[in-house]
């Protein structure tokens, strides 16, 4: 046994004439040298097309993109429901504070000898001029802001459902992206799954 | 019980104590046993520093280093796919195998494991293979060949197919391509204990398929 494991395992000691016999006849069909053939054009890393190496970094711009458009139109749609200016107009139309215009706290002392306390007065309570303005026209004109507000709020539902299914898109994309992305890195790695023994 | 006799007889033979008995014929002394350990040990180191500057000048625009490495472990992939596949397929699969590595050799992280690698990606084309011929027409007997050397080799490849994954892949390599041990170990990235346990066990196997004591010419 010894000889034979020794022969069988490098070739030394006495050999043993059954493995011999089997070397002899399998020999037979032992690699005959073949020159490989590479051809030019091919090269160490393939050839990779644009897409294939840029679709990552394609997709994950194409979403920041969408996102940003998405959150442009959402925004737009928000203001245009709430009846609000466009923000330039809105500074215009804000009157500049008053000196008699009372600060958001005022200092309240309740006896000679206490200690003056800090009193958070109500943000309302006194309203600005502007505000009551406005208040006034709106009243005036009831009824023709109330249909408004009806077709501006059914506007802005419509978009809703556009910017949600924007949104869902954007997700599958980049979804898809990803697992794309982890295919071609599985695909090129091949891992410790030599050890079969 | 059988397999755990063999174990038993492979772990006695790879015991430190007995080194003397794996690399020499039993009366050798332990120095000469130690010597043969470092030039085997040195023998890897050196090809696995070859491949590894091999696999560098590939990776730097060397073409030809390539076919450096093509030489080194061409017989390795010929033996891992004539253990699985048609031998018609064999030659042109190993040229297959060799330009995919080529063109992958970029994504090959450790220089070093070039051989376990090209030797997965054989196993992996074989079960592709056996893949997509399930539904294609079966090789038949008349497609072999008629030289009688060559159809008796045949005949006995086919038992060896039949045995277990590891074990027709270490005996091809020793049996077909003339590897030794070492050299079947160094190449597939398996351990040295690994490949003599498969040898031996698949060796057992073998003979008890093919009934030795009939003779192999009859």
């Amino acid at each position: 046994m010894n000889n034979e494991s020794d022969y069988l395992w490098d070739k030394t000691g006495e050999p043993d004439p059954k493995v011999q016999e089997l070397e002899e006849i399998l020999g037979t069909l032992r690699y005959q040298p073949r020159p490989l053939s590479i051809p030019e054009n091919v090269s160490v890393g393939g050839k990779r097309s644009f897409f294939r190496s840029a679709t990552p970094s394609l997709a994950i711009a194409a979403t920041i993109v969408m996102l940003l458009l998405g959150l442009g139109v959402w925004l737009g749609w928000q203001r245009l429901q709430k009846g609000e200016p466009a923000p330039q107009a809105r500074h215009e139309s804000v009157a500049p504070a008053t000196a008699s215009t009372p600060n958001k706290e005022s200092v309240v002392a309740s006896s000679p000898g206490d200690i003056p306390k800090v009193v958070e007065e109500p943000y309302r309570s006194l309203p600005r001029p502007t505000l009551v303005a406005v208040r006034g026209k709106r009243v005036r004109n009831e009824a023709v802001t109330r249909a408004i507000a009806a077709r501006k709020l059914q506007e802005a539902e419509a978009a809703k459902d556009q910017l949600m299914m924007a949104f869902r898109l954007v997700s599958a994309k980049l979804n898809y992206a990803q697992k794309k992305t982890q295919e071609l890195n599985q695909r090129d790695q091949v891992h410790n799954q030599h050890k079969i023994g | 019980m059988y397999e755990l006799e063999v174990t038993a007889d492979v772990l006695a033979m790879t015991a430190p104590g007995n080194a003397n008995r794996r690399f020499g014929d039993g009366t050798s002394s332990g120095a000469t046993a130690t010597a043969q350990a470092h030039e085997a040990t040195a023998a890897s180191e050196t090809l696995d520093s070859t491949q590894t500057r091999l696999v560098r000048l590939v990776l730097a625009g060397d073409r030809d280093s390539f076919g450096r490495l093509y030489e080194l472990y061409a017989p390795l992939v010929h033996g891992i796919l004539l253990a699985r596949m048609p031998r018609s397929e064999v030659e042109d699969t190993v040229q297959e195998i060799f330009l995919h590595a080529f063109k992958k050799l970029d994504t090959l992280r450790d220089p070093n494991a070039f051989g376990p690698w090209i030797g997965m990606i054989a196993r992996n084309r074989a079960m592709d293979f056996h893949r997509k011929a399930r539904e294609t027409v079966e090789i038949t007997d008349d497609l072999k060949s008629a030289d009688s050397n060559v159809a008796r080799a045949e005949e006995i490849l086919a038992i060896i197919r039949l045995l277990p994954d590891a074990y027709r892949e270490t005996l091809v390599l020793r049996l077909v391509e003339g590897m030794t041990g070492p050299e079947i170990a160094e190449r597939t990235g398996l351990t040295a204990a690994s490949v003599r346990v498969n040898l031996h066990r698949g060796m057992k196997l073998l003979r008890a398929k093919l009934g030795f004591e009939e003779g192999l010419h009859e």
